[in-house]
């Protein structure tokens, strides 16, 4: 027996899939109607980094589940941290393993 | 900067290339990240299966934690089919800046191919071919990116799978570390890509999103593309016209 929560969200998954792949279908169906090296090309690869970067510090700052409870500066200042590392050093492992580090020791510092 | 390493075109050489990339941070950081996606699915109480195809089919971390903190939120469907467009419309403007690299022309990728393909293509993937750029030739592209992005997917899942049986080993605060590293992971994989002017873009973006996010919630994502995007551009728009107007008035001269 399939219950009707079950069916429900299967039906969101399956909605998120087209509210997804719509973007991506679309996407292949303009490519072909753009010059490659145009500026609009350029201008739209821009704005595509401009969204990635945009959506990533939008969870850093306004996160969603579990880290919702974290504190707002504690995660301000791993991604700055992470950040200025590198700049410097150009190691993303080692910069994102540092700015994970800060992340925990000053979300437990102001938690506790 | 002038690079004098030959590019890699041989197919065997360009799959292992893609294969090493993979287990790389890129593969890393994804595993990580859909870990993360599967403790919040978890916790909004989907099943194993639920959240594997969740993962499966939107292939897109931001959208696929908007979708399931909106369904514990019990949000509506139109909320969450609004929210999940949004987080994800990034993906129309990384698919039309990639057809051109992979050349579904040139190598006579069918459609239904090129639809399958462009699914494979998340964040990591799209940031990725930008730094692969310089190390693969042009005709090797597609297949760097069929088998880098096949082996991220399943590596994904992978993730998928650990992150929601993690839920019952780890402490809540290795899962909100495990959370938290991805924005961090892919903002500093931007800061790898060649071009200055992406980078700018980057951190306009990244500046204007989260503080128009309070007035405008999933929009402001879309707002900040468009503002960090023209911005950079503006002074190429400004050069690009000054010379289209030079070239009209030597054609009267």
């Amino acid at each position: 027996m399939i219950s009707e929560s079950t069916l429900y969200l299967w039906a969101l998954i399956l909605l998120a899939f087209v509210a997804t792949d719509m973007w991506r279908w679309l996407g292949v169906l303009l490519a072909h109607r753009i010059a490659p090296t145009s500026l609009l090309m350029k201008w739209i690869n821009a704005v595509a980094y401009a969204m990635v970067c945009g959506v990533m510090v939008s969870v850093v700052v306004h996160p969603a589940g579990l880290v919702a409870s974290s504190n707002l500066l504690a995660r301000l200042a791993a991604l700055l941290v992470t950040m200025g590392l590198m700049v410097r050093s150009g190691n993303t492992l080692a910069s994102v393993v540092a700015g994970a580090s800060v992340f925990m020791l000053l979300d437990w510092l102001i938690v506790s | 900067m002038l690079d004098e390493r030959p590019l890699l075109s041989n197919p065997r050489a360009v799959r292992l290339r893609a294969v090493r990339d993979v287990f790389g941070i890129p593969g890393l950081g994804m595993f990580l990240s859909m870990a993360g996606f599967s403790a919040i699915a978890r916790e909004a109480g989907f099943g194993l299966f639920e959240a594997l195809a969740t993962t499966a089919l939107v292939w897109g971390m931001p959208g696929q934690v908007a979708m399931a903190s909106l369904y514990l939120a019990g949000a509506s469907v139109a909320v969450i089919f609004i929210a999940v467009a949004l987080a994800n419309m990034r993906m129309m403007l990384m698919v039309v800046s990639t057809v051109d690299l992979l050349g579904f022309r040139r190598n006579g990728v069918g459609l239904a191919k090129q639809l399958l393909s462009v699914h494979l293509l998340a964040i990591t993937t799209w940031l990725q071919l930008a730094v692969a750029r310089g190390a693969i030739a042009r005709e090797a592209m597609y297949i760097y990116f069929l088998s880098f992005s096949v082996l991220l997917y399943i590596v994904g899942l992978c993730g998928t799978i650990l992150g929601y049986f993690l839920v019952d080993l780890a402490s809540i605060w290795l899962l909100k570390v495990i959370i938290f590293t991805t924005p961090l992971y892919i903002l500093m994989m931007v800061t790898r890509v060649r071009d200055l002017l992406f980078r700018q873009a980057g951190l306009v973006g990244g500046i204007v999103a989260p503080l128009l996010y309070p007035f405008l919630g999933g929009w402001s994502i879309l707002l900040a593309g468009v503002v960090g995007g023209s911005l950079v551009m503006l002074p190429r728009f400004i050069s690009a016209r000054r010379l289209r107007s030079r070239l009209r008035e030597r054609g009267r001269g």
